[in-house]
């Protein structure tokens, strides 16, 4: 039984994802026999039948992470590794997926025959970032990068729509597969140097015998991560794919994927914890990404963009928190993450509250857009939707008492601990100027009057999101405390072997 | 004097070396996947150097056969030949150049530093030595399960280091259902994922092809409608 319970959390996801094809097959399947009524109304059971599922489901699966959070061993031939690091990222990750499902639903822009798919792609892609936290062996972990990676792509092209969407999801697809055959090249030379795809035992050979060729393999296996998390070189997909999508895809590859690429990154980037060189890799990609994607979020006039340019930014805070490669960077960059999903799920629930209002077109094709003026007057219109976006914004900005900002005071501090003050002063520069593209999207939102806008109302399930999600960014940020202990443990043993 | 084994293995990397660079410079997209085939053939040939032989069979068959044939037929059937997107990439290849040169320098010292340090230890062609205290397959040659855990010769992974058992068709099975056999199921999952992406982003269901069904407007967009293919085979003979 106990070894049932450390595999709980993705046994759970794999049912909720063939639950999901079943509908998919069945209710949702087409028959030549029916008559056009008939299908339509087959095809909208199979979108109501899957939106209930999948939502429900991904409640059961926050249930069963939570019960498997003691775990603690391998699996599978050593290839699985279950700890409490990768037992509360797996309940952070299925938060993420249950709030991501939820803004999903009833999604306008999904032909509402796809949309089985469309929840069985974002369930299969958690249970990706899910075994991604564990996987203590390379195969292992390419193969289910890929699975997470894979279902992203297919889920962008399924916005019907925008004008460019088959732009943005070409480009998508094609700097993710370049960077994860990147990344398997790296990994292969890692291959080759230890002889073995175990993580640790990479790790104590590289260790061992350090060297140049050591540090481009790991630079190289990362590339596919880094990717997910669109650091700096590598963001080139964010800004499109976010403004095409759907609202509820781009929440879920903002947020959930986000906390998914993190988690990756801090086990994979366990095979380099005696390179030290990749200390200046890190920071620098850090430098690069805080300020590019700063400096870029000024110019937009589209919110989807403006929060795919400051995830850009976000992407550099967080590698701060790495490039130490200590128990106290880790925790940091894991709480800072957290604290991230909880704001960008507040934002994209406003995104989503405010994009039903919008007209259902644009040139005859629906449209996944939202540009800022839309938001004008939204404290008049709807004050919860206001505040959920104020807490959500002045999160990300990093403004006392958001999670946001006792974030990146942990960040920082972990930072100056390891010898990077500079870093930090940069980081310190970059979110004075945050604050600006931050503070215009409130500007819209609490000055700008509600003339001539659309009536918003938002259900009441919205409203209690919003006040909660909202409730819960500020309480992680005033009491750390009871999270950070929990997350230092974790790191210390992910550390420790 | 130089063993004939590693001499085919240079003639085979450079072969695999050449290929690749092949894909890169043709200009002709057929030219190109003729040049990764030459590429996928010599990896199987370093493969069946490697003791692999099971493996180098199927680069063979699923690679160089299957897959080949996929690309070429889909490079005729969208009519790649005519594209005239080929100066685009010229300035996109000379800003990569750069990073290219820092990589070939990064890997080519690390590969020179670490060349002469350590060869793999060579296959053991004699009884496996287990460790002391465990049982295990001693003999992978006789037909007999030493160690009774029902895995007999070269099935069990304790011989997977054994020439004789090496690459084999049950030392690669072993493996697939021993030690990579998370992998190898969660394969299945992503190649689920794959089908119904396919599916559902190129494949119409038979009700689309009705005159009575929907607007253009609910369809996601396709990579090839059905004008653009027939339009292709009007010039394939031009490929």
């Amino acid at each position: 039984m106990g070894l049932y319970l450390r595999f709980l959390p993705e046994l759970g996801m794999l049912g909720l994802a063939l639950a999901l094809f079943l509908v998919s097959v069945t209710i949702g399947g087409e028959s030549d026999a029916l008559d056009e009524r008939r299908r339509d109304e087959r095809r909208r059971t199979a979108a109501y039948v899957s939106d209930r599922i999948g939502l429900l489901g991904s409640v059961g699966v926050l249930v069963l992470a939570a019960l498997a959070i003691w775990q603690n061993g391998t699996l599978f031939f050593d290839a699985y590794r279950v700890g409490l690091f990768s037992q509360l990222v797996k309940i952070v990750l299925a938060a993420g997926l249950v709030g991501a499902m939820w803004l999903a639903r009833d999604a306008r822009n999904i032909p509402v025959r796809d949309r089985p798919e469309f929840l069985l792609f974002m369930t299969l892609s958690t249970l990706g970032m899910m075994m991604l936290v564990s996987a203590d062996e390379l195969i292992t972990f390419y193969v289910v990068l890929e699975l997470s990676a894979y279902c992203l792509y297919i889920m962008v092209p399924m916005a019907s729509g925008h004008g460019s969407h088959n732009e943005a999801s070409y480009k998508y697809f094609i700097y993710g597969a370049t960077t994860s055959a990147v990344s398997l090249y790296g990994m292969t030379i890692l291959y080759g140097l230890a002889g073995t795809t175990s993580i640790p035992a990479i790790a104590a050979a590289l260790g061992a015998a350090p060297s140049t060729l050591a540090l481009a393999a790991v630079v190289l296996a990362i590339t596919g991560v880094l990717f997910k998390l669109a650091v700096f070189p590598f963001h080139f997909w964010a800004p499109d794919v976010y403004q095409v999508s759907t609202h509820g895809a781009a929440a879920f590859i903002a947020a959930t994927s986000k906390v998914g690429a993190v988690a990756a990154l801090l086990r994979l980037l366990l095979v380099g914890a005696d390179v030290e060189q990749l200390y200046w890799v890190l920071g620098g990609l850090a430098v690069l990404s805080m300020t590019f994607g700063n400096l870029a979020a000024i110019a937009q006039k589209d919110l989807k963009r403006l929060l795919a340019y400051s995830g850009v930014a976000q992407g550099g805070y967080i590698l701060l928190g790495l490039m130490g490669q200590d128990s106290a960077g880790y925790t940091a960059a894991t709480y800072y993450t957290i604290g991230y999903l909880a704001m960008v799920l507040l934002c994209f629930l406003v995104i989503v509250e405010v994009g039903r209002t919008l007209p259902e077109s644009e040139g005859g094709r629906p449209s996944n857009v939202l540009p800022i003026s839309a938001l004008d007057g939204l404290h008049q219109r709807s004050p919860v939707l206001a505040l959920a976006l104020l807490v959500g914004l002045l999160g990300m900005a990093g403004v006392p008492p958001t999670a946001g900002f006792t974030g990146k005071w942990l960040l920082f501090k972990a930072a100056i601990e390891v010898e990077a003050f500079w870093l930090v002063l940069i980081a310190g520069i970059n979110n004075t100027i945050a604050i600006y593209y931050y503070l215009i999207v409130v500007k819209a939102a609490y000055v700008h009057g509600a003339e001539g806008q659309p009536r918003l109302e938002p259900g009441l399930m919205a409203k209690m999101a919003g006040v909660g999600v909202s409730l819960a960014v500020v309480f992680l940020g005033v009491f750390p405390q009871w999270v950070v202990p929990a997350l230092d443990r974790a790191m210390n043993a992910l550390l420790g072997g | 004097m130089m063993d004939f084994s590693v001499a085919l293995l240079y003639v085979f990397s450079g072969m695999a070396v050449a290929g690749g660079l092949g894909l890169v410079l043709c200009k002709h997209p057929i030219h190109g996947a003729i040049s990764l085939l030459f590429s996928m053939l010599s990896l199987a040939g370093i493969y069946a150097l490697l003791d692999a032989h099971l493996i180098a069979a199927l680069q063979v068959i699923i690679y160089a056969g299957a897959i080949m044939i996929l690309v070429v037929y889909i490079i005729m059937l969208l009519d790649l030949g005519s594209a005239d997107a080929q100066t685009v990439y010229r300035k996109a290849g000379l800003m990569g150049l750069p990073l290219l040169a820092l990589l070939l320098l990064l890997l080519g010292q690390g590969m020179i530093s670490v060349a002469g340090d350590a060869a793999a230890p060579p296959l053991a062609q004699g009884p496996v030595v287990c460790p002391p205290g465990v049982a295990c397959e001693t003999d992978c040659g006789d037909g007999v399960d030493q160690d009774g855990d029902n895995m007999t010769d070269c099935a069990d992974t304790d011989c997977a280091g054994v020439a004789i058992c090496f690459g084999t068709v049950e030392a690669v099975g072993a493996n697939l259902l021993g030690p990579f056999v998370l992998p190898f199921e969660i394969a299945s999952v992503l190649l689920l994922a794959g089908i119904v992406g396919a599916i559902l982003l190129t494949g119409r269901k038979p009700g689309e092809l009705e005159p009575s069904v929907p607007p253009p407007a609910i369809q996601p967009g396709s990579i090839a409608d059905a004008s653009g293919s027939s339009e292709a085979q009007d010039t394939e003979g031009a490929v």
